[in-house]
C-alpha cells in the first residue's frame, strides 16, 4: 500500500535545504485527504519554484499517486 | 545531492554514523552541524546528543535514479530506471527511461503525459542542485514521448489539411505547452498555413489558419 504521507515527504525532502524541517501534517475533511507540508522559511521557494511550477508538480504526481487508492488529496504548503 | 541526519555523543560520533548511513568516505562528504552536543551535569542531567547533517553530491544519473526511483516506490509502482547521457552540440542531456509493469504505465504517465511532465520537472529541479553546469533531464515511460509526437504529427496535418480545404481556421483541442510547442514547430515546415494559439491555460488550444492568396492571381504584365 502507497503511504502518500511519505511520498509528500519523500519530494519535499529532495528539494529543499534542510531536510531535518520538513513536516507533514495528514487531515481527513470529509472525502478528501489534506497534507500540510511545512519547511524551513528560506525553503518555500524551493517548494514553491517560479509561478507555483514547483508546487503544482508536486500535486499531481501526490494526486497520480492518491488516485490509484480512490482518494481524492490535497496539499496544502504553510509557512 | 543526497543529505542524512544523525545525532550522536559528539559531532564526531554522530559525523561517523552518517558516513555509514551513507556509504561515503569523509573526503566526499560535507558536514553541517545542526546542533552542538551539552554535556550536562555528570553526563546525564540536560545533556544533549550532537546533531549533524551529512550531504553528498551524487553524480547527476546517481541522483536522477535515486529520485526518481524513490518517487515512483512510494507511489506504489516498482520500477528500473534506465538512465542515458547525451551530449549534443556540447551540452549534456541525460535521458531517463521508467521501466515498469504495463498495468501502472498510467499512473506514472497521467491523462495528456501530465504526470510523467511533472516528475520531469522536479528531476530537472532536484537533479541540478549545486552542479555548476545545467543538464537537461528527459523522463519517458513505455516510449510515451515518441508515440505522443507521432500522435500529435497526425492531429496537426489531419487540421491542416482541414484548414486549407475549408479555406477556414480550425481550432485543435486544448493541450499542454509543450505540446503546443510541438505544433507550431512541426507546421512551420508547410507554407499554405499558418499557427497561432488561443484561450487561457489549461484550455489553450492551436489555431491552424490558411494562408490564403487575396483573390484571383492577377495577371503579371512583363515588360
Amino acid at each position: 500500500m502507497t503511504n502518500i504521507k511519505e511520498l509528500v515527504e519523500f519530494l519535499a525532502k529532495s528539494l529543499v535545504e534542510h531536510p531535518e524541517a520538513v513536516k507533514v501534517r495528514e487531515e481527513q475533511r470529509g472525502e478528501t485527504t489534506v497534507f500540510h507540508l511545512s519547511v524551513a522559511a528560506e525553503d518555500m521557494g524551493k517548494v514553491i519554484g517560479r509561478q507555483g511550477r514547483i508546487a503544482k508538480s508536486i500535486r499531481n504526481v501526490v494526486s497520480a499517486a492518491a488516485y490509484r487508492q480512490g482518494k481524492h488529496v490535497v496539499v496544502d504548503i504553510e509557512s | 545531492m543526497k543529505k542524512v541526519i544523525a545525532t550522536g555523543r559528539t559531532i564526531d560520533d554522530a559525523v561517523t554514523s552518517a558516513l555509514v548511513k551513507l556509504g561515503v568516505t569523509r573526503s566526499q562528504a560535507s558536514v553541517r552541524v545542526i546542533r552542538e552536543p551539552v554535556r550536562g551535569w555528570f553526563g546525564i542531567l540536560g545533556a544533549r546528543d550532537a546533531e549533524v547533517e551529512v550531504s553528498v553530491q551524487l553524480a547527476p544519473e546517481d541522483a536522477l535514479r535515486e529520485f526518481l526511483g524513490g518517487t515512483l516506490r512510494r507511489m506504489g509502482v516498482e520500477a528500473r530506471i534506465r538512465t542515458r547521457v547525451i551530449e549534443e552540440e556540447g551540452r549534456k542531456r541525460l535521458h531517463a527511461d521508467v521501466v515498469c509493469e504495463e498495468e501502472d504505465l498510467p499512473i506514472v504517465i497521467g491523462r495528456h503525459g501530465t504526470t510523467l511532465e511533472s516528475l520531469q520537472y522536479l528531476a530537472n529541479v532536484v537533479v541540478n542542485q549545486g552542479q555548476d553546469r545545467f543538464v537537461k533531464v528527459v523522463v519517458d515511460a513505455g516510449d510515451y514521448r515518441r508515440r505522443r509526437q507521432e500522435g500529435l504529427q497526425r492531429m496537426a496535418d489531419r487540421a491542416a489539411v482541414r484548414a486549407v480545404r475549408t479555406k477556414r481556421p480550425v481550432v485543435m483541442d486544448p493541450m499542454p505547452a509543450a505540446d503546443r510547442k510541438f505544433i507550431h514547430t512541426y507546421l512551420q515546415e508547410r507554407s499554405d498555413v499558418t499557427t497561432s494559439s488561443e484561450g487561457a491555460e489549461p484550455h489553450r488550444k492551436v489555431v491552424v489558419v490558411p494562408v490564403v492568396q487575396s483573390g484571383p492571381p492577377k495577371s503579371v504584365s512583363i515588360p
